[in-house]
């Protein structure tokens, strides 16, 4: 009777080693989503994450904050359907620690610069020109031209294509080549004379630094000219329009992306990697008023903000 | 003497909240909005604006929503409504009887416009647009109803992308991140001044029936002058800078006044 109390014990003993073994070695078939967060203190990575997780609200969602937590730590206890990447620094590192998962990525300033692969999808950080276009000639009615500051290094391919996108909304559009940051203040003169209103875009050349920012939007306001910026930030150095990618839209974006992928629906290779959907406009009326220029009151629904 | 002084300060405090408590209450009368057609993620700039416009007769607040329910445990009280009138309608069948339209929007002197579905790819029905993703400026399930009204209740399924504005939609179809966009009439009309080449690669494929623009309701009967005084502040602002402004932002451009009879 001991004997067989102590086989039954011994056998009870390795039925609960093998579970926990098994628990630790093999994962669980994969569900769910994994959200990798650069970090959720900076309130545009939070944004999208939160409409991401309220469109999909009946997922289970895993989140890891890079910010605070490792991922390699954390990557033995899940086995997610898939990878959503909030950043680069989110993108970098699931791209090079998780293998074989769908990763779709969203605010990665430029993705063509990182690694893609067939099982990569995404939504791109950077609006259309033509939408920008679109949205100056909507508000502002009497703006015909607009003069753009690039370096031939950097945007001389978008320069010329926005060039004939201007004119399908009947701008027109003059390019000042930057070469040295050096020369900005004098280019900047000259184009200024040509052109209603400048139109601010991402370049490391001409935007090389804050005091960079600061002359050019000091100089353009002694001649009273509007400028149109691409990021919010702007505002406060005095863009009459700023047009950036809607936060809220992206993470939706991300978040049906992520549902296909789930239900294995199909997706066309020009939809695994999307432009943005949504944009989010602010619009300075006191510059407007200041400038005296003349707005379209209709186009206003269009606009977010408006700083009075 | 301490504890004399202490006094003094405690009554004078007293009598300063006293005296305030009839200017707060001048402003506890609200206007209340919500609106399924448009998609305004930040209602801070609208706000501000209505703000500043109300403040001027120092009568009201101006209280946006997002949320539909929490809009609606507000209907009882006696203030003043701006809602899209599908939901008006909406509201009409749920029993609520004791709701009187008194002004609709305009644009262009005209209190209705339409819906009109287009893509980029030519489509020989809407069936083909079955689990295809459409962008639209309302809410999903706004957006559903005016969908599946026009696909006359088939079971076509769409998977409605929510986007800030009708030029988003616009947008979203030219560049492919949608299948389809569900614009208003004016919106396309737009796109066709504006930007002929790009109108001209969109097909349109329905168009929803006539959908009366958003409108201004109370409790009926009105009491309160204080009501009557914001009926005629709120229909006064396409005469000045600022309420142009605001109408701008809620999409419209004027009011029209109208009967209950109307809205049946």
């Amino acid at each position: 009777m001991k004997n067989l109390f102590n086989l039954l014990s011994i056998l009870l003993i390795l039925l609960f080693v093998n579970s926990c073994l098994q628990k630790e070695i093999s994962p669980s078939k994969p569900e769910g989503i994994l959200i990798v967060n650069s970090d959720t203190s900076v309130e545009k990575y939070l944004t999208i994450q939160q409409e991401f997780e309220t469109e999909l609200s009946s997922i289970k969602i895993t989140n890891i904050n890079l910010a605070k937590d490792s991922l390699p730590d954390i990557l033995p206890d899940i086995n997610p359907l898939l990878v959503y990447a909030i950043g680069s620094k989110a993108y970098n590192q699931v791209a090079s620690t998780i293998k074989n998962k769908p990763l779709i990525f969203s605010s990665m300033i430029n993705w063509r610069r990182f690694d893609i692969s067939p099982n990569t999808y995404g939504v791109e950080l950077e609006l259309p020109a033509e939408m920008q276009l679109f949205m100056y000639s909507y508000l502002f009615p009497d703006i015909s031209s607009l003069g753009v500051l690039y370096s031939e290094n950097h945007n001389k391919q978008w320069f010329e294509l926005a060039v004939s996108q201007a004119k399908e909304v009947g701008l027109s559009l003059y390019g000042q080549n930057v070469i040295n940051t050096a020369d900005v203040s004098q280019k900047l003169e000259e184009l200024l004379t040509k052109v209603d209103a400048l139109w601010l875009i991402s370049d490391p050349i001409v935007l090389h630094d804050v005091n960079q920012v600061q002359q050019i939007f000091d100089l353009t306001n002694t001649v009273k000219k509007p400028i149109f910026a691409y990021n919010t930030l702007f505002s406060k150095y005095g863009a009459v329009l700023t047009i950036a990618s809607d936060l809220p839209t992206m993470g939706r974006q991300a978040a049906d992306l992520a549902k296909s992928i789930i239900e294995k629906q199909f997706i066309d290779t020009e939809e695994k990697i999307q432009l943005p959907a949504g944009s989010n406009i602010t619009l300075n009326l006191k510059k407007v008023r200041e400038y005296n220029i003349n707005i379209n009151h209709s186009a206003l629904s269009s606009v977010e903000n408006i700083i009075q | 003497m301490y504890l004399l002084s202490l006094k003094k300060y405690l009554v004078s405090i007293v009598i300063m909240i006293s005296l305030a408590i009839p200017q707060v209450n001048a402003i506890e009368d609200t206007l209340f909005f919500y609106n399924p057609e448009s998609n305004i993620n930040d209602f801070r700039t609208l706000k501000k604006l209505f703000d500043a416009y109300l403040a001027n007769d120092n009568l009201y607040k101006f209280q946006p929503f997002d949320n539909k329910n929490t809009f609606e445990s507000f209907l009882q009280q006696d203030n003043v409504f701006l809602l899209s009138s599908w939901h008006y309608l909406n509201l009409r069948q749920q029993g609520y009887n004791n709701l009187q339209p008194v002004l609709v929007g305009t644009i262009n002197g005209n209190i209705t416009y339409t819906k009109v579905l287009s893509t980029k790819k030519n489509i020989k029905n809407l069936s083909k647009l079955h689990k295809k993703r459409i962008a639209s400026s309302g809410d999903k399930n706004y957006t559903n109803d005016v969908l599946q009204n026009m696909a006359q209740h088939s079971k076509v399924k769409f998977k409605v992308l929510t986007v800030p504005k009708d030029i988003d939609a616009l947008m979203s179809v030219l560049f492919g991140m949608a299948q389809g966009a569900l614009t208003a009439r004016h919106s396309l009309d737009t796109l066709l001044t504006l930007n002929p080449k790009k109108y001209k690669l969109l097909r349109q494929h329905a168009e929803s029936a006539a959908i009366i623009l958003p409108i201004v309701i109370v409790n009926k009967p009105i009491v309160k002058p204080s009501i009557q005084r914001v009926l005629t502040a709120i229909e006064n602002l396409p005469n000045s800078n600022s309420g142009k402004e605001i109408l701008g932002m809620l999409g419209w451009d004027g009011w029209q006044k109208i009967d209950s009879l109307e809205m049946q």
